[in-house]
């Protein structure tokens, strides 16, 4: 997959989050995003995701751009899996419904045959058991693999994640990790934002560091962890990875 | 006998038989009162009775005002809390005015300015038409803020949810926001609902025979207060009470914890 930002600036009411920011990443499977809290990861993902529309610039995947009308926009969000930092599950809706909704409402397939895909993907995830729960009912870890798995049901082209263990404990975290990892090694592409360093250095085929608004470092994770050659990069690395 | 009895807290609830006793206690409360209000006025209550049947058809009209003006109320309040939330300004400027001004003012009011007034003045001369206009007016500026915040308790990480699962806006009103505000509006709607019917009596004033007028003239023609006000209480009651525990059914079995 190629990801492309032409120019991209952003701004939230005074605070300019990016200043015309260029870059070209290519990677097969998994882009990782690190960088210290504030520096603008959860923006991107956004960005990317046309949850939020740029003030300029573009951003192209595979060559094309993305569409700036809201309608379009959905469309193109119908082919992206995106799962948040925050539980992002409808607490009214039994997992399985949770699942579902997409299916039905957007991509409008038939109830039956939704039910089969969405039953197929929680048994794969070892969620079939907690398929009629409602979202209180299920463990951090759970809920955040409930939320992938009706990320992955829809087919998505690209799956964005957004520090989706960011809330769990230690044995959460690993679920799912794991289960990344898995949908990874199927060759699904996805982009994450992550704070758990041995798992991008692991998973990805491309880091990039953001820090500031700025992506300051784009590399494979070999070189990137032994070697990162931005001084605030190799500064994030050392407070990160001193314990 | 120690007061301390009858405290019922948490940690020392109070046992079963002071729960029964404190019905008891209640009930003769009641009954006292009544029996003292009643005193000798079995001759009234035969005059009264020959009026029943203006009851019934006040009481009838009541009903039928109130179910017409709670549907229309319903629809008008959901618009105007819909158009309260709008990005277009000047729509959402006039819900704001609207909502503030009936809100603002009496009932009473209303009644009087809408019907002497402005009724006058457009020549519409149906007053149970225009006794359910007027409530349901009313009564939809109270539904449009208690929508307005069930709707916005819906939190703003679940619309981008929706968003981000590709809902259209009327895909996530009809799946995420409605069936969630619908359970946190419950208990308010249900208040409001009751208001309402007791709000009708209001239109006595313009001379709807309503439940209230009626009660008015029977006590009118027979100069027995009680035993015309009497009745007209209890009318309203078995209207509004099974609201109230619809509602707190209805409560119950949507209940979810978030
Ligand atoms: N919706 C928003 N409104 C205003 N400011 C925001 C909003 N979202 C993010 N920001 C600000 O943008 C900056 C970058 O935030 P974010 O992209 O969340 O960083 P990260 O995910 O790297 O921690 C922060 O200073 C944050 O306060
Ligand atoms: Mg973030």
């Amino acid at each position: 997959m190629k990801l492309e930002l032409r120019g991209v600036s952003k701004r939230f009411g005074r605070q300019q989050i990016f200043e015309n920011l260029s870059a070209s990443l290519e990677f097969q499977h998994a882009l990782v995003l690190v960088g210290p809290s504030g520096g603008g990861k959860s923006t991107l993902l956004r960005l990317l995701a046309g949850l939020i529309p740029p003030d300029s610039g573009t951003i192209h995947l595979d060559g094309s751009p993305l569409p700036n009308d809201e309608a379009a926009l959905r469309a193109y969000r119908t082919h992206l899996g995106i799962v948040f930092q925050a539980y992002n599950l409808f607490p009214h809706l039994s997992a399985l419904e949770n699942i579902l909704l997409p299916l039905t409402a957007v991509l409008g397939l038939s109830r039956s045959i939704a039910t089969e895909r969405a039953m197929s993907v929680l048994d794969r995830f070892g969620l079939a058991d907690h398929a009629h729960k409602r979202p209180h009912a299920l463990s951090g870890g759970q809920l955040q693999r409930v939320a992938i798995a009706r990320a992955v049901a829809i087919q998505p082209k690209l799956l964005l994640l957004d520090e989706p263990t960011s809330a769990l404990d230690p044995e959460m975290t690993a679920e799912v990790l794991d289960l990344l990892a898995e949908l990874r090694d199927e060759g699904r592409p996805l982009i994450l934002v992550t704070h758990e360093m041995g798992f991008a250095r692991h998973t990805a085929d491309m880091v990039a560091f953001v820090s500031g608004g700025k992506l300051l470092e784009a590399r494979a994770p070999e070189s990137f962890f032994s070697s990162p050659s931005h001084p605030e990069a190799r500064q994030f690395l050392e407070r990160v990875l001193r314990y | 006998m120690n007061a301390s009895l009858f405290f019922d807290r948490p940690n020392a609830p109070a046992p079963r038989w002071v729960r029964v006793l404190t019905v008891v206690l209640l009930a003769a409360l009641l009954a006292g009162g009544c029996s003292w209000l009643l005193a000798g006025s079995i001759s009234n209550w035969r005059a009264v009775w020959s009026y029943h049947e203006v009851f019934w058809q006040g009481w009838l009209l009541t009903i039928r005002i109130s179910l017409e003006a709670l549907a229309l109320s319903s629809v008008f309040g959901l618009l105007l809390a819909l158009a309260r939330r709008s990005t277009f300004l000047l729509l959402r400027s006039l819900a704001m005015l609207y909502i503030e001004l009936l809100r603002g003012s009496p009932l009473l009011v209303q009644i009087l300015f809408f019907w002497y007034v402005v009724a006058a003045k457009i020549d519409f001369d149906n007053l149970p038409a225009a006794g359910v206009l007027i409530l349901s007016g009313f009564s939809a500026a109270y539904l449009a803020e208690i929508f307005r915040s069930g709707i916005e308790s819906v939190g703003s990480s679940q619309l981008e949810s929706a968003r981000a699962i590709g809902l259209s806006r009327v895909q996530t009103y009809r799946f995420v926001i409605f069936p969630q505000a619908f359970r946190n509006v419950l208990p308010p709607l249900a208040g409001q609902f009751a208001s309402l019917i007791k709000d009708s009596s209001l239109l006595s004033v313009i001379g709807l025979s309503e439940f209230t007028h009626s009660a008015q003239q029977v006590n009118s023609s027979t100069y027995s207060t009680l035993e015309s006000y009497l009745p007209l209480g209890f009318g309203y009651l078995l209207l509004t009470l099974p609201i109230i525990a619809l509602s707190r059914l209805l409560e119950r079995r949507f209940h979810y914890e978030t």
